[in-house]
């Protein structure tokens, strides 16, 4: 019975390993969250940048310093991206458009997603048929019309040494 | 006797990872009581995007009708704005364009609707102390839309299954079937309030937001204390969410999953510069 039990053992431990060993051995393999997403040539955002990828980009991550993950991206580069900027699926087409070049905007972005932004037909009218007033239906408008920009959004983290500027 | 320690250890170890695998197979089925007893009834298909930014915004203009209007003031829709952003790039969901807006009363409240659409009153913004504190209250509400929150909510809702799948071209159609919908979602933000479970979540996946920014951890934690102090004040933030004392048990018990936070910032002072004399 024990020499049951210590051979059973044995084998889960053996599988444990073995398993352990198969996820280092592989990279594993994460997607841009985002348009614009900057691979750095350090794990620091203060780094040149080796590549701006467009959202949905797969990489590979080869390891993790802190905050950072080393990849190495579609077109082979090597450099680091902020974990926090990479997720493990292709994000959902749903229409953010911000930070978008004509050359890193991808196929998959310009199609449907683009159309559905801003205030649905069918949310207005039914606001007008509840007898809520034009300046409410006005005011979500203003609401979705109210943008920051990225490089804003930047250089707010970047003074408050926050996001993949934190030391 | 160690034999069988090792044994067991490497059993609950190995019963672990299975565990600890992702298994959220939802059933959509409801069951609705007919004439013949309990019979099964289809539950709603997944809401999608299109149809998500319908309710969404349907449920915007309710909530500015219902709570103030906007506070006009560009200064702090600039500074939540930015903040809010910062936060969706690094939540679970930022492929979605998300907007931000002051409601116009003294009431503290938040709101998340589907689509992206976040709100924190004027009341809300004068009891926070720093922004770490508004970073956690934005990472919450950011947390509702990037889980889906009321969209499950609405999903899983016993008097809309049977609808099948709905597209915006069947609600378009139909307004009854529209404001049927939107009466439901309508009841859980402003009334009922969502389950219990679904506040939990928001308030560990906004703190974890926040701290991924790199902001103190207990930023709601610390929040939660100053609403638990001032608990009974008439507000539908109470009827509508857990109490803040369970709410402060729940995360506390959470916080382990957090760095010591003694060494991260709250930026009290930069709080402080943006929002004196603007509220």
């Amino acid at each position: 019975m024990h020499h049951a039990s210590r051979h059973l053992a044995r084998f889960l431990l053996s599988g444990l390993i073995a398993a352990s060993l198969a996820s280092t051995a592989f990279a594993e393999t994460l997607y841009t969250k985002k348009s614009g997403t900057k691979v750095h040539q350090d794990p620091s955002a203060r780094s040149a940048v080796v590549e701006t990828l467009g959202a949905g980009a797969s990489v590979s991550v080869n390891k993790t310093e802190d905050k950072f993950h080393q990849v190495t991206t579609p077109s082979g580069k090597t450099g680091y991206v902020f974990k926090f900027k990479l997720g493990e699926e292709p994000p959902e087409k749903g229409g953010n458009l911000s930070g978008l070049t004509a050359s890193n905007m991808k196929v998959s972005e310009t199609s449907s997603s683009s159309s559905i932004r801003g205030l649905s037909e069918v949310s207005e009218k039914h606001a007008q048929n509840k007898g809520i007033s034009q300046k409410d239906i006005q005011a979500v408008k203003n609401m979705e019309a109210f943008r920051v920009p990225d490089n804003a959004v930047d250089r707010f983290l970047q003074t408050r040494n926050l996001g993949e500027y934190q030391k | 006797m160690k034999r069988y320690g090792l044994l067991i250890s490497l059993l609950v170890i190995c019963s672990g990872c299975i565990a600890a695998a992702p298994a959220v197979i939802e059933g959509y089925q409801a069951y609705s009581l007919g004439k013949g007893g309990v019979m099964a009834v289809e539950a709603m298909k997944p809401i999608e995007y299109k149809e998500e930014m319908a309710i969404g915004g349907a449920l915007a203009i309710q909530v500015f009708n219902r709570f103030g209007g906007p506070y006009q003031n560009k200064t702090l829709q600039t500074y939540v704005t930015t903040l809010g952003q910062a936060l969706v790039n690094v939540s679970d969901r930022p492929g979605i364009n998300y907007y931000f807006a002051i409601l116009n009363t003294e009431e503290p409240n938040a709101f998340a609707t589907p689509g992206g659409y976040v709100f924190l009153s004027r009341g809300l913004l004068k009891l926070l102390r720093n922004e770490a504190e508004l970073a956690a209250v934005l990472g919450h509400e950011i947390a509702h839309v990037s889980h889906r929150h009321a969209l499950r909510a609405l999903e899983r809702n016993k008097k809309l299954a049977g609808l099948g799948s709905l597209t915006i071209g069947a609600m378009g159609a139909d307004p009854e079937l529209f404001n049927k919908v939107i009466e439901e979602a309508a009841e859980n933000l402003f009334s009922h309030g969502l389950d219990k479970d679904f506040e939990y979540e928001a308030d560990e996946v906004g703190t974890d937001y926040a701290f991924r920014l790199g902001y103190h951890p207990e930023g709601l934690k610390n929040f939660l204390t100053v609403l638990n102090a001032r608990s009974g004040h008439e507000s539908i933030f109470w009827s509508t969410h857990p109490s803040p004392q369970d709410r402060l048990n729940n995360l506390s018990q959470k916080m382990n999953a957090f760095n010591s936070g003694l060494s991260y910032p709250v930026f009290a002072a930069e709080y402080t510069q943006q929002v004196q004399g603007q509220l």
